[in-house]
């Protein structure tokens, strides 16, 4: 079946083979369905970065999307057929670590240690982002089946430098660095992430191009619906 | 945390090994279930609803002793079941000792008395007795009267003997922070035990009664509200502090289930002490062939609740070998713990 790959970020969809930048945080559902609109694709693959709430996650490991949270919303769960198929080909793929789990969207970053060990108790979510759950939202209600890949950037146990917590969306970035200049105690915070990147990079590259490929080999008329609702 | 200091260094010499070994995964306490059948049908336990002929299976001393050579953890935790039932549990319990391992022999103490001068005292033993709560919290939750006072005079007695002697407390539902807080006082202050352990129950889909689990908020509101009394800072317990700051929820911790492998009548059970998927027959095979990163809070449903000390004080022990702050904290919170026995 035809696989569309989204990503938030140019950055992120750069990192991909022929993904498509949907845009960050709330712009994320628009640019999605412009590409929805323009590819009819049979299923949707959303990948990017995520910062890590489960604390034995490290940088560049992989969180694939058992469910999808966001504070007082029903979590949503891909067809399991598909989240397997993509589980036993990342299984097979030595040097991937990954686990298959919940991610969380909220509307701003979580920065603070605290506001994540207060994320991870609250939802049990192995990584936070900013846009899964709209788009996966908007795919439910097209009945087109998806999964998500989120890459650990900052882990559990990271401070995200101060001037990045109002950024919501790409155009944000300048601006943030702006700030960043301004402030050289958050240099080292900086600093960490863009060590962290490269392996965070490597591995949203490999498990997007497996996790696809998956996707694209699933039949997708014998792909039974599931109908949204939490477990635990 | 009033753990023998003896055993701190023992567990952080195996742990600092295994790393020098470049071992990922290691265990840490060998859970020993020698037998699940037991003479009480606790409200919260998930353990003893198996078919009778199930029941009546029992591992023998030398399989015993042959699973934690085989596992290698340095400490022993023989639950069950209720372990004083089993006819050979003195042999098992002398065995386990002569090969130096740091045993913890899990008891309601309604036999203890009864075993008593067949066990020796010994820095290596350590009799834990399940306590719930004072007497009335203890016999309802226990569904049985008498208990309480049973295992508070073989807790005396035991010490009388010079048993290294510590307590297991489950939390549910029904235990409000002030019935923990008289228990624990009564515990320190009466008995004087050596240490006390403590956890929120899991919520185990057998057990008769489903209404006593909290879940996991109500549990980490519990735990701030009991360790905030003035007087949980001299509670001497059997857990590291960074253990202790999990269950208040003011740290992050994902469980670590490979820590404490749990060897029961069928084999080794896949993947942990509460959860059972199976068994399989060597712990070379359980630690090789599970999906382990399947496993956990976020990761599982039936982790969703669970903050037990069987999966996340192996973590909590890790990250203290790990962190040269951490370890500071434990070693500061070891001094004063009493090596109660030669």
């Amino acid at each position: 079946m035809s696989v569309l790959v989204v990503a938030p970020t140019e950055r992120e969809a750069r990192a991909i083979r022929g993904a498509r930048a949907c845009g960050a945080g709330h712009a994320a559902g628009e640019g999605l369905v412009r590409f929805l609109e323009a590819e009819r694709p049979e299923a949707v693959l959303v990948a990017g970065w995520c910062g890590g709430l489960d604390p034995s996650l490290a940088p560049g490991d992989v969180v694939l999307g058992r469910s999808v949270s966001a504070p007082g919303r029903t979590e949503l769960r891909p067809r399991p057929l598909l989240l397997e198929a993509a589980r036993r080909e990342l299984r097979r793929r030595r040097g991937l670590r990954f686990v298959s789990s919940r991610l969380l969207t909220v509307e701003r970053p979580a920065a603070g240690r605290s506001e994540k060990v207060d994320l991870w108790n609250e939802f049990g979510a192995a990584g936070v982002d900013m846009e899964t759950y709209a788009l996966v939202e908007e795919l439910e209600g097209r009945g087109i089946p998806w999964l998500v890949i989120r890459v650990v950037l900052d882990p559990a146990g990271w401070e995200l430098p101060r001037s990045l917590t109002t950024w919501t969306a790409e155009g944000d970035e300048r601006e943030a660095l702006r700030r960043a200049l301004l402030r050289p105690w958050e240099w080292p915070a900086y600093a960490r992430l863009a060590r962290a990147a490269p392996r965070a990079e490597r591995a949203l590259r490999r498990a997007a191009a497996i996790v696809a490929r998956a996707l694209a080999a699933a039949p997708v008329d014998e792909l039974p619906v599931v109908p949204a609702g939490g477990d635990s | 945390m009033g753990i023998p200091t003896s055993q701190a260094i023992a567990v952080a010499t195996y742990i600092l090994r295994q790393r020098l070994k470049g071992r990922k995964r290691y265990p840490l306490v060998l859970m020993l279930e020698p037998l699940w059948r037991c003479n009480l049908e606790c409200a919260g336990c998930g353990k003893i609803q198996h078919p009778e002929h199930i029941l009546d299976l029992r591992l023998s001393p030398e399989e015993c002793w042959a699973a934690a050579e085989e596992c290698g953890a340095p400490v022993v935790s023989i639950a069950g079941g209720e372990p004083l039932i089993h006819p050979e549990i003195d042999r098992i319990v002398e065995g386990l000792v002569a090969r130096k391992k740091y045993v913890y022999l899990c008891t309601n103490a309604i036999l203890l008395e009864r075993w008593l001068p067949k066990l020796k005292p010994s820095k290596y033993l350590t009799i834990s007795v399940h306590l719930d709560g004072l007497r009335e919290l203890h016999d309802a939750m226990v569904d049985r009267k008498g208990v309480f006072d049973k295992a508070v005079a073989a807790i005396r007695e035991a010490k009388r003997r010079g048993f290294r002697v510590s307590t297991n407390t489950t939390v549910y539902a029904d235990s409000s922070p002030e019935q923990m807080r008289e228990l624990f006082n009564f515990l320190m202050d009466d008995l004087k035990v050596d240490g006390m352990m403590v956890s929120p129950g899991y919520d185990y889909p057998k057990a008769p009664n489903q209404s006593v689990f909290l879940r996991r908020p109500e549990m980490i509101a519990t735990f701030r509200k009991i360790l905030s009394f003035p007087e949980a800072k001299r509670w001497r317990f059997f857990h590291t502090p960074a253990f202790l700051e999990f269950l208040q929820g003011k740290r992050a911790m994902q469980c670590t289930a490979w820590g404490n492998p749990t060897r029961t009548v069928l084999g080794w059970q896949r993947p942990c002490y509460l959860i059972a998927d199976g068994y399989v027959k060597s712990f070379r095979e359980l630690i090789e062939e599970t999906e382990w990163d399947r496993y956990g809070y976020g990761r599982d449903a039936r982790c969703t609740n669970c903050m037990a000390h069987c999966g996340y004080e192996a973590t909590a022990v890790r990250e203290t070998i790990a962190s040269p702050l951490e370890g500071i904290r434990a070693a500061v919170s070891t001094i004063g713990a009493r090596e109660s026995s030669a």
